[in-house]
């Protein structure tokens, strides 16, 4: 299962105050998560503050969109503050002090503004190469939690990638988090969650599997697929509570469509859940096989 | 001495045989040679799966043999469609070295007549899932304990016999699809005094679900066999939503230790097989895939297809 101490939230259901944490594996996750969170502001009357050396037309949410970034850039709804803006000293080292009165300034001038609420961003996996390296990333975290989790307009994401994250600092990311935020879910009827997810990529799947919910698994599985067409496509089943036999003739289907040999990989999946396909045999699901089990190791 | 060996040339041909005889020294009389015959041939493998005290005597003849050559019977013939797999998995690991079986399936007095049925079922289903394997398997008889009717299904289910060192074509053989029609015809289908129905009108089946489950636990049946009579009521239901005519409902109710569940639809299943989920499918993308699965999954499911609807029964024991 993955450790849950702190709340994990799909991206659409940021609230203010929420101080989020977002570990990507790779691009496509980041902007799943950052261009909603983006978007979703940019399409009501909340204010975006983004910190980034990127020029706004290449920012998830906002690449390839029909806004109107002057438009919004010159009514103060998009602030896309460079680093050397918001937080670098004159000899371009990082400044937590001047990182605070960044955050406070734009979230006390949003209300004047006429904003509603502020969303604010950063990747600081640059920070974690900085002198001082993973110290100076909980700095910096400890200042925009001090911005954001006492206000009733603000809510905020840090970004970092965690391929260039050792897993220590991971932890201690963690714990200076009370949100980690989530791709959204691609379907949720109640009885089955299906959520994209990200090193190893694949599908997440919660709850219970069945005849009627085979079109659903099929559209996104077929999904992640095309998108990489080059991987073994990993499904998260810790929370799967129910698979139909039918269930199982459909995965096999798609994992016989994989190019070159890849696999279909079933990973956490519960003894209760496997005991029927240990029942049939896994030789009788080609190129399906169970990844990490429950608790960890790789079989 | 009577050879084993495929008397004809044709490659991978099963071989399977009943071998009916009377106490010990007559059992060792053939069993020894057919043993050695299979442990002095290279290309094939011996499997020995016999009732513990015949096991003892078998033993004492080949010293060194290995030790996973010798399996007790008891715990080899635990139910029809698994044994049926476990055999298969057996012989398909032991490739391309042919399997030369001694498989004595295991006879109880507490089992109903159905149970029995089954079995022999399982002894006639030997010639379909092992054609073209080239195993050989003899199987003992005890005629000296085992009552008529048993020996009986063994000259129905066995191809050839062997008795008193001689072999021959057993002339009340027959094939695996007329002797489980026949099985299937002897079947009756008693109507529960008392029963709980559950209509099934939408392909949502998460109420199904919960709703056996519910009754599953009542009834004290463990967490995992409850799961499995979840899953393979799951998959009848889903089967006749898909195939059958409405109305479509569940019929449950207990018997002592025993609980039924009966999925019931109108349709008229036509081109229903007697042999229909018992012949282990290659993959999971086989055709019949999923009533072979719900036949692992519970002691025991009868499908009935008739002029008044398709019902299939599931019976699984606390």
């Amino acid at each position: 299962m993955e450790t849950t101490w702190f709340h994990e939230r799909p991206v659409s259901d940021v609230r203010p105050g929420d101080h989020g944490l977002l570990g990507y594996a790779d691009a496509e996750e980041r902007d799943r998560v950052v261009g909603p969170f983006v978007q979703a502001a940019l399409a009501t009357e909340e204010k975006v503050v983004y910190i980034t050396d990127e020029p706004a037309e290449r920012l998830p949410g906002l690449e390839r969109c029909s806004l109107d970034l002057r438009k919004l850039k010159s009514s103060r709804q998009l602030r896309v503050l460079s680093r050397r803006e918001a937080c670098l000293g004159r000899t371009g080292a990082f400044e937590p002090g001047k990182l605070s009165d960044t955050l406070f300034r734009e979230r006390e001038s949003a209300f004047g503004e006429g904003f509603r609420a502020v969303r604010m961003t950063m990747d600081s996996t640059w920070l974690l190469h900085e002198p001082g390296g993973p110290d100076t990333v909980l700095i910096c975290e400890d200042r925009v939690d001090q911005a954001i989790s006492p206000s009733t307009m603000a809510m905020g994401i840090c970004q970092i990638d965690v391929r260039r994250c050792g897993t220590r600092q991971l932890t201690a990311l963690h714990a200076s988090h009370e949100v980690l935020m989530r791709v959204d879910a691609e379907f949720d009827d109640g009885i089955l969650t299906i959520r994209r997810i990200y090193g190893p990529f694949g599908l997440l799947l919660r709850g219970e599997l069945d005849a009627s919910r085979h079109s659903h698994l099929s559209e996104h599985l077929l999904r992640a697929m095309a998108s990489r067409p080059r991987e073994d496509i990993h499904l998260n089943v810790a929370g799967l509570d129910f698979i139909d036999i039918g269930g199982l003739n459909l995965l096999a289907h798609h994992a016989a469509d994989l190019p070159r040999g890849g696999e279909l990989i079933l990973d956490h999946l519960r003894p209760d859940v496997e005991n029927v396909i240990t029942m049939v045999g896994w030789n009788r699901l080609p190129r399906l096989r169970p990844g990490v089990r429950v608790g960890g190791a790789t079989s | 001495m009577t050879s084993f060996a495929p008397a004809d040339a044709e490659p991978r041909r099963l071989e399977h045989r009943a071998f009916l005889f009377g106490g010990m020294d007559d059992f060792l009389a053939t069993a020894v040679p057919f043993v050695r015959e299979g442990l002095e041939d290279d290309d094939l493998s011996v499997v020995v799966v016999v009732k513990q005290h015949r096991l003892t005597a078998l033993r004492d003849h080949f010293p060194g043999g290995a030790d996973d050559m010798f399996i007790d019977a008891d715990a080899f013939y635990e139910h029809p469609v698994r044994t049926l797999r476990s055999y298969l998995e057996l012989v398909k690991a032991k490739d391309p070295r042919r399997v030369q079986a001694l498989a004595e399936p295991v006879w109880r007095d507490e089992w109903s007549e159905r149970e029995t049925l089954e079995w022999a079922r399982y002894e006639s289903l030997i010639n379909e899932v092992f054609q073209g394997t080239g195993a050989t398997a003899l199987c003992p008889y005890d005629t000296s304990a085992l009552p008529k009717p048993i020996l009986e299904h063994a000259r129905r289910t066995h191809p050839r016999l062997v008795q008193d060192g001689d072999v021959s074509d057993s002339r009340r053989f027959a094939s695996p699809r007329e002797f489980s029609a026949g099985v299937d015809r002897t079947r009756e289908f008693p109507k529960p005094r008392e029963s709980e129905y559950l209509p099934l009108a939408s392909h949502d089946l998460h109420e199904l679900r919960r709703w056996v489950g519910r009754r599953a636990d009542r009834h004290g049946l463990s967490a995992q066999d409850a799961q499995n009579l979840v899953t393979a009521v799951n998959e009848v239901a889903a089967n006749a939503l898909r195939h059958g005519i409405p109305p479509v409902g569940v019929r449950l109710w207990t018997e002592g230790e025993d609980l039924f569940c009966e999925v019931g639809d109108n349709g008229y299943w036509s081109s229903f097989s007697p042999l229909a989920g018992f012949v282990p499918p290659k993959t999971a993308l086989e055709s019949g895939f999923g009533l072979w699965t719900v036949r692992l999954l519970v002691d025991m499911a009868e499908v009935r297809a008739g002029w008044d609807g398709t019902f299939v029964r599931l019976r699984i024991s606390r």
